[in-house]
């Protein structure tokens, strides 16, 4: 506190006490007969250093000047802030509807800037993120945009690119992994060039990462973790580097760990990197598993990049017959990693913005209505001089309590809501970032209350300072809410959240009625009580000769043999093997039929490949003839079941059965059955044409199967003993992917999950402030008209009709709002056609139903100022004023 | 002439005499002089205008309530108060005092 003028004071204080004492002492030596000369001389000595006496007691003042000015404005914080409590009190259930109301508001917008965050915001763990690109292949003639190239490319474009400083690539595939006193584990893996880290501009957190030599398989098989399976299936030991573990059977010494989030750039997921192990020479121009990235050079500009690479791919079709059609496509990796979603979270962040906004505005407008009803106590505050600041704190405190308690309330439902959105969530997303509530979400959580706190605290007191103090006091009925024009904003505002209500409900009718249609189509295929897992079984130790297929005594004993100690076990009913679960579309084959001839309009069959306990399983009827038997082995001839759809379209005259259909060129194979349809092409579309063969009699030879257990109880629980058994018979297999069939339906149904989830939070926080905004629109208007409501009451006025006017006008705002937002409503619904299932965009029920939640809803919100305005004593009300 | 003594080696029991001789009531600077000069016989005479700081700093530290108010000869003056603080205290240094002194008389052979 430097205040020259206060200084002054204290000042001049200390100068008046000391020359007090120095004419008092003069005059007592005069009286003692002393000179006035002398008496001043002597009371001078006797006194002492003046000067400095002076300027010790100066500084002494200040001080103590300064510790009562620090402890009164202590006090007055202490009575402004139990002044605020009390009047948070006094209001309660308005206090609670508004720390409700911004609660949630402030949770959905945290939990939602935390996946933005996650997601969007926070910069790729690389360096120079910016410059890091994908180099694709692509397909002219199939007309795709991004393929991964063949190794031969690579290396081409590798040599002759000149517009990059690096470039390097990866290629994904899995192995199990098999170490002493742990269970074999199922790793997804990448084959990498030893450039990777280089182009990524990281370091290994340990040891190092992959050498040239060991590119071009110079040197020996080695392994670099990434930090995600190091931590999670080594323990995070410090000691991992030189340990030699197994993968498919070989061994791999470990070399090196990277640093987090060093596999975003390979889809996430990644758990291992491992050499190329290939020499230009040896590169092959297919298949196509090489994903090449690059970083471009300082200087140079992402379209010449893609002119140059552009031509390079022109020369090598030319040199190279087999990369006809094929081209060249450079597209930054964060585009590619985050351009999907980077709309949709936008989009979701700008809505939740726009009820935060909404919120924002009628919580003010709940204070305002409440300053302005005691608006003449605020005038007379500010006549005996409270001052700007002291009302601006009084407010202040008042509404940083209640969006500090809304803050709070905040945090535990971003919780909450992020774990459920992190469930919907697919996987790749989160590859790029895991959101949490970490210290930047808590960060804005905690602007967020500030903002709104300051924001509703200063916006009465801003209003409270323009009074008109003459009027206020004059008048005896302070009105300073903005007049006209304010209450026609207030009342447009409630409109306006109305229509966004009834907008936002109509479309959460039309999902939620979407998901309960999708939930009890008929599937064809059970899930309950359902697990399942897959494995895939390795060529050394299945082996698979196509010269004497199926005659492939190592897999189909495997599988005899896995089913049979499967269905041993007490809690299981019944498994199956099979190369597709329900939920898995599979691949396609052209058939022939018998006696017809080639005909290319029939179009292809989906095929299923099943063990005979899979029908039963799945619980698909046997419409006509019979399933698989155990006798339908390799030396029975072969067997196929096909589906009623597939029957009617091949055999609309019902000779189904007995026909027989070829495929793979493996001769022709009689049908033994037909049976109920299934819809594996996803629950929305129709059961495609199908046929089943039995892995008894036809294995597979890409190896990956997956185990369908039926179990007595809770499906999980049976994991463990399920995997124990499938170990008994191969000890050396890795299982993966344990799951039940209703988390994997579930996971189908993400996005209609997610987006009815967001609809239906959005439209109840809509329904909510479209309430606030009548309740209060109607409490002011109450307020305000309290003196004449009082006389007309005292002068025999029906308190019912005066109910009933307030009624109308609440109802009315919300109608008219109604009204534009079902208009709207149904002409954007048409943008969700794509999501809806089994119920059209313009559904009646969805906006009836819609628009009598609203109506309820604001019947409910005005009744309350309707009752409180027909229960105003009149002697009270004149006494208000 | 009483001798003078320097009030520096005296700090501490200057504080203690000044607020002994404003416990029965408010008085300004010059009269808490003359008291503390009174009643100690005239031993004590202190340099009368380091009574001032002293002053001061007991009314920063609580210990004084300090006013404007009209002297005996109707001019302004600044009196001074014992606060609660203040008396509570100036009860505890005087217990003190009394017993240190005593424990002093007593080692020096000196009867009370």
């Amino acid at each position: 506190m430097n205040d020259p003028r206060a200084h002054d004071r204290l000042d001049d204080e200390v100068e008046d006490e000391l020359r007090f004492h120095l004419e008092g002492s003069v005059r007592e030596l005069l009286e003692e007969g002393w000179s006035e000369d002398e008496a001043r001389r002597e009371a001078a000595r006797r006194f002492g250093d003046f000067d400095r006496i002076r300027a010790d007691c100066r500084g002494v003042r200040r001080e103590t000047d300064l510790r009562q000015r620090r402890r009164g404005g202590m006090e007055a914080l202490r009575n402004d802030v139990g002044l605020a409590i009390r009047e948070v009190w006094r209001n309660r259930s308005l206090s609670l509807l508004v720390v409700l109301t911004l609660g949630l508001g402030i949770g959905f917008a945290t939990a939602l800037f935390s996946v933005v965050d996650g997601v969007l915001l926070r910069p790729l763990a690389y360096e120079a993120p910016e410059r890091l690109v994908y180099v694709w292949q692509n397909d002219r003639a199939t007309g795709t945009l991004r393929e991964a190239a063949g190794t031969a490319d690579f290396y081409d474009f590798r040599e002759r690119a000149r517009s990059f400083s690096a470039m390097s690539m990866f290629g994904r595939w899995n192995a199990s992994l098999l170490r002493d006193d742990a269970d074999p584990e199922d790793l997804d893996l990448v084959v990498a060039h030893h450039d990777l880290t280089g182009v990524l501009g990281i370091e290994p957190a340990l040891g190092r990462f992959l050498t040239a030599a060991e590119t071009e398989g110079r040197g020996g098989r080695v392994l670099v973790l990434t930090d995600d399976s190091w931590r999670r299936s080594f323990g995070a030991d410090p000691n991992v580097i030189g340990q030699v573990v197994l993968l498919n059977g070989e061994p791999f010494d470990i070399v090196g760990v990277l640093p987090p989030g060093a596999d975003a750039v390979m889809g996430g997921g990644v758990d291992g990197v491992t050499p190329l192990v290939m020499t230009p020479a040896q590169a092959t121009r297919s298949p196509h598993y090489a994903t090449v990235v690059a970083r471009l050079r300082s200087g140079a500009a992402l379209e010449s990049a893609r002119g140059e690479m552009t031509g390079i791919a022109a020369q090598l079709e030319e040199e190279v017959p087999e990369n006809a059609n094929r081209g060249a496509f450079v597209e930054p990796v964060s585009d590619f990693l985050r351009g999907d979603v980077r709309g949709t979270l936008w989009a979701l962040m700008a809505a939740v913005g726009i009820l935060l906004v909404l919120a924002t505005l009628n919580v003010a407008n709940l204070f305002l209505a409440r300053a302005s009803a005691r608006s003449r106590e605020s005038a007379v505050h500010t006549a005996l001089g409270a001052g700007a600041l002291r009302t601006a704190r009084r407010n202040l405190s008042g509404t940083l309590i209640l969006t500090g308690a809304a803050g709070l309330l905040g945090i535990g439902v971003a919780a909450v809501s992020l774990k459920l959105i992190l469930q919907m969530v697919p996987r790749e997303l989160i590859a790029l970032g895991v959101p949490g509530l970490d210290g930047r979400v808590l960060g804005f959580a905690l602007a967020l209350v500030l903002g709104l706190g300051v924001a509703f605290g200063l916006a009465p007191t801003v209003v409270a300072l323009r009074l008109d103090l003459r009027s206020a006091l004059g008048q005896g009925r302070g009105d300073s809410s903005g007049g006209r024009f304010g209450s026609s904003l207030r009342r447009a505002l409630v409109s306006g959240q109305a229509g966004l209500a009834g907008l936002l409900l109509v479309g959460a009718v039309l999902l939620g009625t979407t998901l309960r249609n999708l939930h009890g189509v008929d599937r064809g295929f059970r899930t309950e009580s359902t697990l399942r897992m897959s494995f895939t079984l390795p060529e050394n130790r299945y082996p698979t000769d196509f010269s004497v297929y199926p005659n492939w005594p190592e897999r189909l004993d495997f599988q005899s043999e896995t089913l049979r100690r499967v269905e041993e076990l007490p809690g299981v009913e019944i498994a199956a093997l099979v190369v597709n679960h329900p939920l898995d579309p599979g691949f396609t084959n052209s058939i022939s039929i018998e006696g017809r001839g080639a005909d290319p309009e029939r179009g292809e069959l989906t095929t299923r490949m099943v063990t005979p306990g899979y029908f039963e399983l799945a619980g698909l009827r046997v419409v006509e003839g019979r399933a698989f038997e155990a006798a339908d082995g390799i030396d029975h001839p072969g067997a196929v079941v096909v589906n009623r759809t597939a029957a009617e379209r091949l055999f609309p005259d019902g000779s189904a059965i007995g026909s027989r259909i070829g495929f793979w060129g493996t001769g022709f194979r009689e049908i033994v059955g037909i049976v109920a349809d299934e819809r594996v092409h996803g629950l929305r579309e129709a059961a495609p044409p199908a046929f089943y063969t039995s892995l008894h009699q036809t294995p597979p030879a890409g190896g990956r199967l997956t185990l369908m257990v039926r179990t007595r109880g809770e499906p999980l629980q049976m994991a463990e003993p399920v995997r124990r058994a499938v170990w008994s018979v191969d000890p050396l297999l890795a299982i993966s992917d344990v799951a039940t069939m209703d988390a994997t339906l579930a996971t189908a149904l993400q996005r209609e999950r997610l987006a009815s989830l967001v609809l239906a939070v959005f439209s109840g926080m809509a329904l909510i402030l479209a309430a606030l905004g009548v309740y209060g629109v109607l409490s002011y208007a109450v307020a305000r008209r309290k003196r004449e409501f009082g006389i007309r009451l005292a002068l025999g006025a029906d308190g019912g009709r005066l109910r009933w006017g307030i009624l109308r006008h609440g109802v009315g705002l919300v109608a008219v709002g109604l009204a534009l937002g079902l208009g709207l409503a149904r002409l954007a619904a048409r943008g969700l056609d794509g999501l809806l299932f089994g119920v059209e965009a313009g559904s009646l029920p969805a906006y009836v139903g819609s628009a009598t939640t609203l109506l309820l809803v604001a019947l409910i919100a005005a009744s309350i100022p309707a009752w409180r305005a027909s229960r105003i004593a009149p002697a009270e009300s004149l006494r208000a004023d | 002439m009483t001798p003078r003594i320097d009030s520096s080696s005296l700090y501490g029991t200057l504080n203690l005499l000044v607020l002994k001789s404003v416990a029965s009531g408010p008085l300004h600077g010059l009269a808490i002089a003359r008291r503390i000069q009174a009643e100690s016989d005239e031993a004590l005479r202190v340099e009368e205008g380091a009574l001032y700081p002293a002053l001061h700093r007991l009314e920063r530290d609580g210990l004084l309530e300090a006013s404007w108010g009209t002297s005996e000869n109707n001019r302004r003056a600044r009196f001074y108060r014992l606060s609660a603080k203040g008396r509570s205290y100036l009860e505890r240094e005087v217990e003190r005092w009394i017993a240190h002194t005593g424990a002093v008389a007593r080692v020096l052979g000196i009867d009370g």
